[in-house]
C-alpha cells in the first residue's frame, strides 16, 4: 500500500525517531536523511510484523549526487492508531554502502533487496 | 539493539556528523511502544539544530559534510542552494566533492541564510532584533552574534524543561 509514504509524509519530523544504537558516521546519516528520504523516497513495499498496530515499510531515495553514488534504503516501524493514522515512525535499519552496508543505487536493486528482505 | 533503561539520559552523547565528532549535552533515550529504545524525533530535531547552531556561528568557509548537513536539517535541495547565490546547480555540486570548500562569501551569505531557516519558527523568542548595529557590518561578529543567541534559546529550552 503505497500511502504508508503518504502517511509518513504527513507525520511531521518529530514523530519520525531513530532506533538507539551505538553511534557511527552511518547511525548519525539515518538521523540525518530522515527528512530527505521521507520527501524524495519511493515506496518499495510493506511486511506485518508481531506486533498489533504496527506495520514496517522499506523505502529507497536515490542520492542527491547521482546514481554512482550509493542511495539511502531504509526500513520505517509505523505505528498507528485504530483508524490507521500513524502516531509514530521508527527508523530502525539504514544503508548506504558505508560500514560494511549494502550499496544500493537504484530503485530496482532496492525493489529487489526488499523482496529478499520479505516486503511486498 | 542496545537496551537502556526508560527515560535514560545521557549526558554527553557524541554524534558524528557534518564530518565531525560534536559532544550533545543531555540526550533522552525513550522507549517505543514496542519496547525499541530510541531518540525521538524531537530529541533528534534538538540534536541538530544545536551542531547548525555551532557550524552557522563561525565565520568560515562551508566543508561539503557542513553544507549536505545543513541542507539536510532544513530540508533544502542543492536546487534551492543555487537558486539563493545565483550560481548552476553544477557549482553546488564541485563544492560538494571530497577535499572541496564553498568559497568564503558564498559560505557566509548560506550561513546566515541556513541559521534563519533552521530558527525560522522561533525567532520571535530570541534577541536578534536588538542586534547591535556594529555586528551588522562585520559578517564574524554578526555569525558569532547569532550563535550566541542560539545557545541561549537552548538554555531557555533546557531550563523550561
Amino acid at each position: 500500500m503505497k500511502d504508508w509514504l503518504v502517511k509518513l509524509k504527513n507525520l511531521s519530523l518529530d514523530k519520525i525517531a531513530v532506533a538507539h544504537e551505538p553511534m557511527t558516521p552511518r547511525y548519525a546519516r539515518a538521523i540525518d536523511k530522515r527528512s530527505y528520504i521521507i520527501r524524495e523516497g519511493v515506496y518499495l513495499g510493506s511486511r506485518a510484523i508481531d506486533f498489533s498496530s504496527a506495520i514496517e515499510v522499506a523505502i529507497f531515495a536515490e542520492n542527491p549526487m547521482g546514481r554512482r553514488k550509493s542511495g539511502f534504503y531504509s526500513c520505517f516501524r509505523i505505528f498507528y492508531d485504530s483508524d490507521k493514522i500513524p502516531l509514530l515512525a521508527l527508523v530502525f535499519c539504514f544503508y548506504d554502502g558505508t560500514e560494511s552496508s549494502p550499496t544500493i543505487k537504484s530503485v530496482e536493486a532496492a525493489q529487489a533487496f526488499a523482496r529478499e528482505g520479505g516486503f511486498q | 539493539m542496545t537496551k537502556e533503561k526508560k527515560g535514560e539520559i545521557i549526558a554527553s552523547y557524541p554524534y558524528m556528523t557534518a564530518g565531525r565528532t560534536w559532544v550533545i549535552p543531555n540526550v533522552a533515550l525513550e522507549h517505543a511502544p514496542d519496547g525499541t529504545v530510541m531518540i525521538s524525533g524531537a530529541e533528534a530535531i534538538r540534536m541538530q539544530r544545536i551542531v547548525a547552531n555551532e557550524i552557522c556561528g563561525q565565520a568560515s568557509t562551508l566543508t561539503p559534510e557542513e553544507l549536505e548537513f545543513l541542507c539536510d536539517v532544513t530540508s533544502t535541495r542543492f536546487n534551492d542552494v543555487a537558486d539563493f547565490l545565483s550560481v548552476t546547480k553544477g557549482s553546488v555540486t564541485f563544492w560538494k566533492k571530497p577535499g572541496k570548500t564553498v568559497p568564503l562569501n558564498e559560505s557566509l551569505r548560506l550561513k546566515k541564510w541556513f541559521w534563519k531557516k533552521v530558527f525560522d519558527n522561533d525567532l520571535v523568542k530570541l534577541s536578534i532584533f536588538s542586534v547591535p548595529t556594529l555586528v551588522l557590518t562585520d559578517d564574524g561578529k554578526l555569525l558569532e552574534f547569532l550563535r550566541e543567541q542560539g545557545k541561549l534559546f537552548f538554555d531557555e529550552a533546557r531550563k523550561a524543561g
